[in-house]
């Protein structure tokens, strides 16, 4: 709807009955080649997908892994991926996760009934 | 009474324990038994790392975490006790732990496994060891988490025609 169809792009889902370790295997799975490096975004730190994605680390140094996983932040690394690293992108995937965390009705109130004080000038 | 709550749950620390568990249960202590996890470096970094801020974490073997519970020095603790399996329920009950309630949580499937519920699978070892933890008066509930009512897990066992073959 945004970025329209992507490619070596994958989601996987862990259910209620799935083993966590089996999900860590299917990530393993559908890693590329080590080397070539990956990004994993997952939802809450210290969550089970979370849990699985870090346990990679122990035979995979080149990849990165973030939580907070959202719209915003999919669509900074899906933009920008031709021309970074996955630690870059990690980078960019945390910016765009904090950056992207907006107080919107304070915004649009302040915008409608400006402080007396901006009134005033 | 120095555990506040134990939980069967083969994927031990997660997203539920972490925003809902802890809190509900007030502990001073979230510990996980695990002879394996423990001896193993890079999984108990893992668990140490994703434990909340707010509460001190332990990842010990099964009889350190009976030594740890038996001292006198942590009498006061509220301890939040995480288990992979009820063979290690077993093994804490057997080494002297008072346990009134263990509750299961999660239960993936694996090989031989039956189901009890969408995140209970249980092999026929499982159900002998959920035998040997009633038999020795521990009352087994099933929540996932802390809002929902107290099942009767033995009777969830039954009620899936598990129970019979193993008494």
């Amino acid at each position: 709807m945004i970025l329209g169809p992507q490619e070596e792009l994958l989601t996987l889902a862990l259910e209620p009955a799935d083993d966590p370790t089996e999900l860590a295997a299917r990530l393993r799975e559908a890693l590329p080649a080590p080397g070539t490096g990956a990004l994993i975004l997952v939802d809450l730190f210290g969550a089970s997908p979370a849990n699985a994605a870090a346990a990679l680390l122990r035979d995979r140094d080149d990849i990165e892994i973030v939580s907070g996983a959202s719209l915003p932040m999919l669509v900074e690394v899906l933009a920008a991926r031709d021309s970074g690293t996955a630690r870059q992108l990690a980078e960019r995937a945390l910016a765009a996760g904090r950056e992207s965390v907006r107080d919107v009705g304070g915004i649009i109130r302040a915008a409608i009934h400006p402080a007396p004080e901006e009134v005033s000038r | 009474m120095p555990v506040t709550h134990m939980r069967i749950d083969n994927r031990l620390i997660h997203g539920q324990i972490v925003v809902s568990w802890i809190r509900a249960e007030q502990a001073d202590v979230l510990m996980v038994a695990n002879d394996v996890i423990a001896r193993d470096d890079f999984q108990r970094s893992i668990l140490m790392a994703v434990a909340p801020p707010s509460t001190p974490e332990l990842v010990l073997s099964v009889d350190d975490a009976l030594a740890y519970i038996a001292s006198p020095e942590h009498a006061q603790e509220r301890v939040f006790l995480l288990v992979k399996t009820p063979a290690d329920a077993v093994r804490l009950v057997r080494g002297g732990l008072p346990l009134q309630t263990v509750n299961v949580g999660n239960m993936a499937f694996v090989v031989g496994a039956k189901r009890v519920s969408n995140t209970v699978f249980v092999t026929p070892a499982d159900v002998e060891a959920f035998v040997a933890l009633r038999d020795a008066g521990v009352t087994l509930t099933c929540r996932m988490m802390p809002t929902e009512r107290n099942n009767d897990f033995m009777k969830m066992l039954d009620s899936a025609h598990l129970l019979s073959t193993a008494v």
